[in-house]
Protein backbone atom coordinates (compact mmCIF):
# COMPACT_ATOMS: atom_id res chain seq x y z
CA UNK A 1 0.00 0.00 0.00
CA UNK A 2 1.36 3.05 -1.03
CA UNK A 3 1.78 6.26 1.67
CA UNK A 4 -1.02 8.19 0.18
CA UNK A 5 -3.32 5.37 0.52
CA UNK A 6 -1.88 4.50 3.75
CA UNK A 7 -2.96 8.29 4.73
CA UNK A 8 -6.29 8.04 3.05
CA UNK A 9 -7.18 5.70 5.36
CA UNK A 10 -6.68 8.38 8.22
CA UNK A 11 -9.86 10.59 8.97
CA UNK A 12 -7.78 13.74 8.45
CA UNK A 13 -7.89 12.95 4.65
CA UNK A 14 -11.67 12.10 4.63
CA UNK A 15 -13.13 14.09 1.53
CA UNK A 16 -10.49 15.19 0.08
CA UNK A 17 -9.36 14.12 -3.34
CA UNK A 18 -5.66 11.38 -4.46
CA UNK A 19 -4.01 14.48 -5.46
CA UNK A 20 -5.16 16.29 -2.29
CA UNK A 21 -4.17 13.82 -0.23
CA UNK A 22 -0.43 13.58 -2.34
CA UNK A 23 -0.32 17.34 -1.86
CA UNK A 24 -0.01 17.33 2.28
CA UNK A 25 1.21 13.94 2.38
CA UNK A 26 4.71 15.78 0.38
CA UNK A 27 4.56 18.41 3.22
CA UNK A 28 5.88 15.74 5.36
CA UNK A 29 7.91 12.63 5.94
CA UNK A 30 8.51 9.48 7.58
CA UNK A 31 10.15 8.69 11.00
CA UNK A 32 10.35 5.57 13.17
CA UNK A 33 10.16 4.94 16.50
CA UNK A 34 10.32 1.76 18.61
CA UNK A 35 8.31 0.75 21.93
CA UNK A 36 9.26 3.33 24.70
CA UNK A 37 10.46 5.88 22.38
CA UNK A 38 9.01 9.32 23.59
CA UNK A 39 7.99 10.95 20.83
CA UNK A 40 6.28 14.72 21.85
CA UNK A 41 6.70 15.48 25.58
CA UNK A 42 4.54 17.30 27.86
CA UNK A 43 5.01 21.05 28.18
CA UNK A 44 7.48 20.97 25.06
CA UNK A 45 6.97 23.87 22.02
CA UNK A 46 4.63 21.92 19.57
CA UNK A 47 5.55 22.93 15.34
CA UNK A 48 4.07 19.31 14.01
CA UNK A 49 1.10 17.04 13.66
CA UNK A 50 1.67 13.24 13.51
CA UNK A 51 -0.17 10.39 11.78
CA UNK A 52 0.19 6.87 12.46
CA UNK A 53 0.92 5.01 9.52
CA UNK A 54 1.81 1.84 11.70
CA UNK A 55 2.23 0.92 14.74
CA UNK A 56 0.43 2.32 18.10
CA UNK A 57 1.49 5.06 20.53
CA UNK A 58 0.12 5.99 24.19
CA UNK A 59 -0.92 9.13 25.28
CA UNK A 60 0.56 9.86 28.78
CA UNK A 61 -0.06 13.11 30.92
CA UNK A 62 1.72 13.86 34.24
CA UNK A 63 0.04 13.90 37.54
CA UNK A 64 0.48 16.77 40.22
CA UNK A 65 2.20 20.06 38.89
CA UNK A 66 4.86 19.49 36.40
CA UNK A 67 7.31 21.63 37.00
CA UNK A 68 7.14 21.70 41.62
CA UNK A 69 7.96 17.67 41.58
CA UNK A 70 11.43 16.61 41.45
CA UNK A 71 12.33 13.91 39.53
CA UNK A 72 10.59 11.86 36.52
CA UNK A 73 6.38 12.40 36.74
CA UNK A 74 4.34 9.90 37.40
CA UNK A 75 2.57 9.80 33.92
CA UNK A 76 -0.94 8.21 33.78
CA UNK A 77 -2.05 6.51 30.22
CA UNK A 78 -5.16 8.02 28.59
CA UNK A 79 -5.82 5.97 25.67
CA UNK A 80 -3.89 4.15 22.91
CA UNK A 81 -4.26 5.41 19.42
CA UNK A 82 -3.51 2.76 16.41
CA UNK A 83 -3.21 2.86 12.70
CA UNK A 84 -4.95 6.43 11.01
CA UNK A 85 -4.92 7.86 13.62
CA UNK A 86 -3.61 11.46 14.03
CA UNK A 87 -2.22 13.10 17.49
CA UNK A 88 -0.14 16.87 17.76
CA UNK A 89 -3.36 18.09 15.88
CA UNK A 90 -3.97 20.57 18.69
CA UNK A 91 -0.51 22.20 17.78
CA UNK A 92 -1.91 23.07 13.86
CA UNK A 93 -5.46 24.69 15.99
CA UNK A 94 -4.48 26.53 18.64
CA UNK A 95 -0.38 26.68 18.86
CA UNK A 96 0.44 25.39 22.67
CA UNK A 97 2.39 23.91 24.35
CA UNK A 98 1.87 19.82 24.30
CA UNK A 99 -0.68 18.87 26.24
CA UNK A 100 0.45 15.20 26.46
CA UNK A 101 3.56 13.18 26.22
CA UNK A 102 3.10 10.38 23.27
CA UNK A 103 5.02 7.38 23.49
CA UNK A 104 5.43 4.45 21.31
CA UNK A 105 4.05 1.22 22.34
CA UNK A 106 5.25 -1.28 18.97
CA UNK A 107 8.45 -1.23 17.74
CA UNK A 108 9.01 -0.27 14.42
CA UNK A 109 5.92 2.27 14.43
CA UNK A 110 5.86 4.36 12.09
CA UNK A 111 4.53 8.06 11.74
CA UNK A 112 4.38 10.72 9.04
CA UNK A 113 5.38 14.36 10.31
CA UNK A 114 3.68 16.93 8.88
CA UNK A 115 5.09 20.49 9.92
CA UNK A 116 2.42 23.25 11.10
CA UNK A 117 3.69 26.30 9.05
CA UNK A 118 3.98 24.54 5.67
CA UNK A 119 0.49 22.49 6.40
CA UNK A 120 -0.92 26.39 6.94
CA UNK A 121 0.99 28.02 3.83
CA UNK A 122 -0.88 25.13 1.61
CA UNK A 123 -4.41 25.83 3.81
CA UNK A 124 -3.94 29.13 3.16
CA UNK A 125 -3.74 28.73 -0.96
CA UNK A 126 -6.88 26.21 -0.86
CA UNK A 127 -9.34 27.53 1.46
CA UNK A 128 -11.76 24.70 0.65
CA UNK A 129 -9.05 21.80 1.24
CA UNK A 130 -8.03 23.61 4.29
CA UNK A 131 -11.81 23.80 5.20
CA UNK A 132 -12.06 19.83 5.00
CA UNK A 133 -8.93 19.43 6.70
CA UNK A 134 -9.89 21.73 9.89
CA UNK A 135 -13.32 20.17 9.98
CA UNK A 136 -11.51 16.20 9.94
CA UNK A 137 -9.34 17.57 12.76
CA UNK A 138 -12.42 18.86 15.00
CA UNK A 139 -14.48 15.67 13.92
CA UNK A 140 -11.26 13.74 15.79
CA UNK A 141 -10.73 15.66 18.35
CA UNK A 142 -14.83 15.59 19.21
CA UNK A 143 -14.24 11.81 18.83
CA UNK A 144 -11.10 11.52 21.02
CA UNK A 145 -13.64 13.80 23.70
CA UNK A 146 -16.54 11.32 23.56
CA UNK A 147 -13.73 8.97 24.17
CA UNK A 148 -12.60 9.98 27.63
CA UNK A 149 -16.47 11.07 28.41
CA UNK A 150 -16.90 7.07 27.95
CA UNK A 151 -14.26 6.24 30.34
CA UNK A 152 -15.29 8.65 32.86
CA UNK A 153 -18.76 7.43 33.01
CA UNK A 154 -17.98 3.49 32.91
CA UNK A 155 -15.38 4.08 35.57
CA UNK A 156 -18.37 5.86 37.60
CA UNK A 157 -16.66 9.49 37.02
CA UNK A 158 -12.78 8.58 38.30
CA UNK A 159 -11.38 10.88 35.87
CA UNK B 1 -16.23 1.37 5.34
CA UNK B 2 -13.55 2.11 7.75
CA UNK B 3 -14.28 1.90 10.99
CA UNK B 4 -13.14 4.55 13.85
CA UNK B 5 -13.41 2.06 16.99
CA UNK B 6 -13.40 3.75 20.81
CA UNK B 7 -12.61 0.82 22.75
CA UNK B 8 -13.36 1.26 26.88
CA UNK B 9 -12.25 -1.48 28.92
CA UNK B 10 -14.59 -1.94 32.04
CA UNK B 11 -13.55 -4.25 34.84
CA UNK B 12 -9.70 -3.12 35.40
CA UNK B 13 -7.75 -0.47 34.58
CA UNK B 14 -6.59 -0.02 30.81
CA UNK B 15 -6.57 3.26 28.81
CA UNK B 16 -8.67 1.80 25.80
CA UNK B 17 -7.72 2.34 22.11
CA UNK B 18 -8.60 4.54 19.36
CA UNK B 19 -7.75 1.93 15.91
CA UNK B 20 -9.13 2.08 12.74
CA UNK B 21 -10.59 -1.25 11.29
CA UNK B 22 -11.99 -2.61 7.77
CA UNK B 23 -14.98 -4.77 9.66
CA UNK B 24 -17.12 -3.49 12.71
CA UNK B 25 -16.92 -5.52 16.31
CA UNK B 26 -20.00 -7.23 17.47
CA UNK B 27 -20.53 -8.37 20.79
CA UNK B 28 -18.97 -11.78 22.27
CA UNK B 29 -15.75 -10.72 19.82
CA UNK B 30 -12.30 -11.16 21.15
CA UNK B 31 -10.51 -8.81 21.26
CA UNK B 32 -6.29 -7.94 21.68
CA UNK B 33 -5.98 -4.46 22.95
CA UNK B 34 -2.18 -4.76 22.97
CA UNK B 35 -1.14 -8.29 24.84
CA UNK B 36 -4.22 -8.83 26.79
CA UNK B 37 -7.19 -10.58 25.79
CA UNK B 38 -11.18 -8.55 26.30
CA UNK B 39 -14.48 -9.94 25.24
CA UNK B 40 -16.71 -7.33 23.37
CA UNK B 41 -20.17 -6.83 25.45
CA UNK B 42 -21.30 -3.69 23.77
CA UNK B 43 -20.87 -1.79 20.26
CA UNK B 44 -22.85 1.41 19.74
CA UNK B 45 -22.89 4.10 17.49
CA UNK B 46 -21.08 6.97 18.37
CA UNK B 47 -22.34 9.55 16.23
CA UNK B 48 -23.69 9.46 12.33
CA UNK B 49 -20.80 8.00 9.79
CA UNK B 50 -19.94 10.27 7.42
CA UNK B 51 -17.92 9.52 4.27
CA UNK B 52 -16.01 6.07 4.51
CA UNK B 53 -16.08 6.45 8.21
CA UNK B 54 -18.39 5.40 10.43
CA UNK B 55 -17.85 5.53 14.05
CA UNK B 56 -18.71 3.16 17.00
CA UNK B 57 -17.94 2.94 20.99
CA UNK B 58 -17.03 -0.63 22.20
CA UNK B 59 -17.36 -1.29 25.78
CA UNK B 60 -15.14 -4.63 26.59
CA UNK B 61 -14.67 -6.71 29.73
CA UNK B 62 -11.52 -9.16 30.55
CA UNK B 63 -12.17 -12.61 29.34
CA UNK B 64 -11.31 -14.20 32.19
CA UNK B 65 -14.50 -12.09 33.95
CA UNK B 66 -16.68 -13.30 30.92
CA UNK B 67 -16.38 -16.84 32.36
Amino acid sequence: MSVTELLQRSELFSGLTPKQVEQIAALGQEAVYNAGDVVIREGDPSDEMYIIRSGMVEVLVSGGRIHDVPGPPQLTSLVRLGQGQLFGEMALVDRGARSATIRCVEDGTVLHVIPRQTFWALCDTDHHMGYIVMRNIASDLSFKLRHRNLQARLAGGAL
Amino acid sequence: MIYKVSYVVVGKPHPGEIVNLDTPPRVGDLVHLGSELFEVIEVIDLIPSRGDFAYLHVTCQPVQEAT
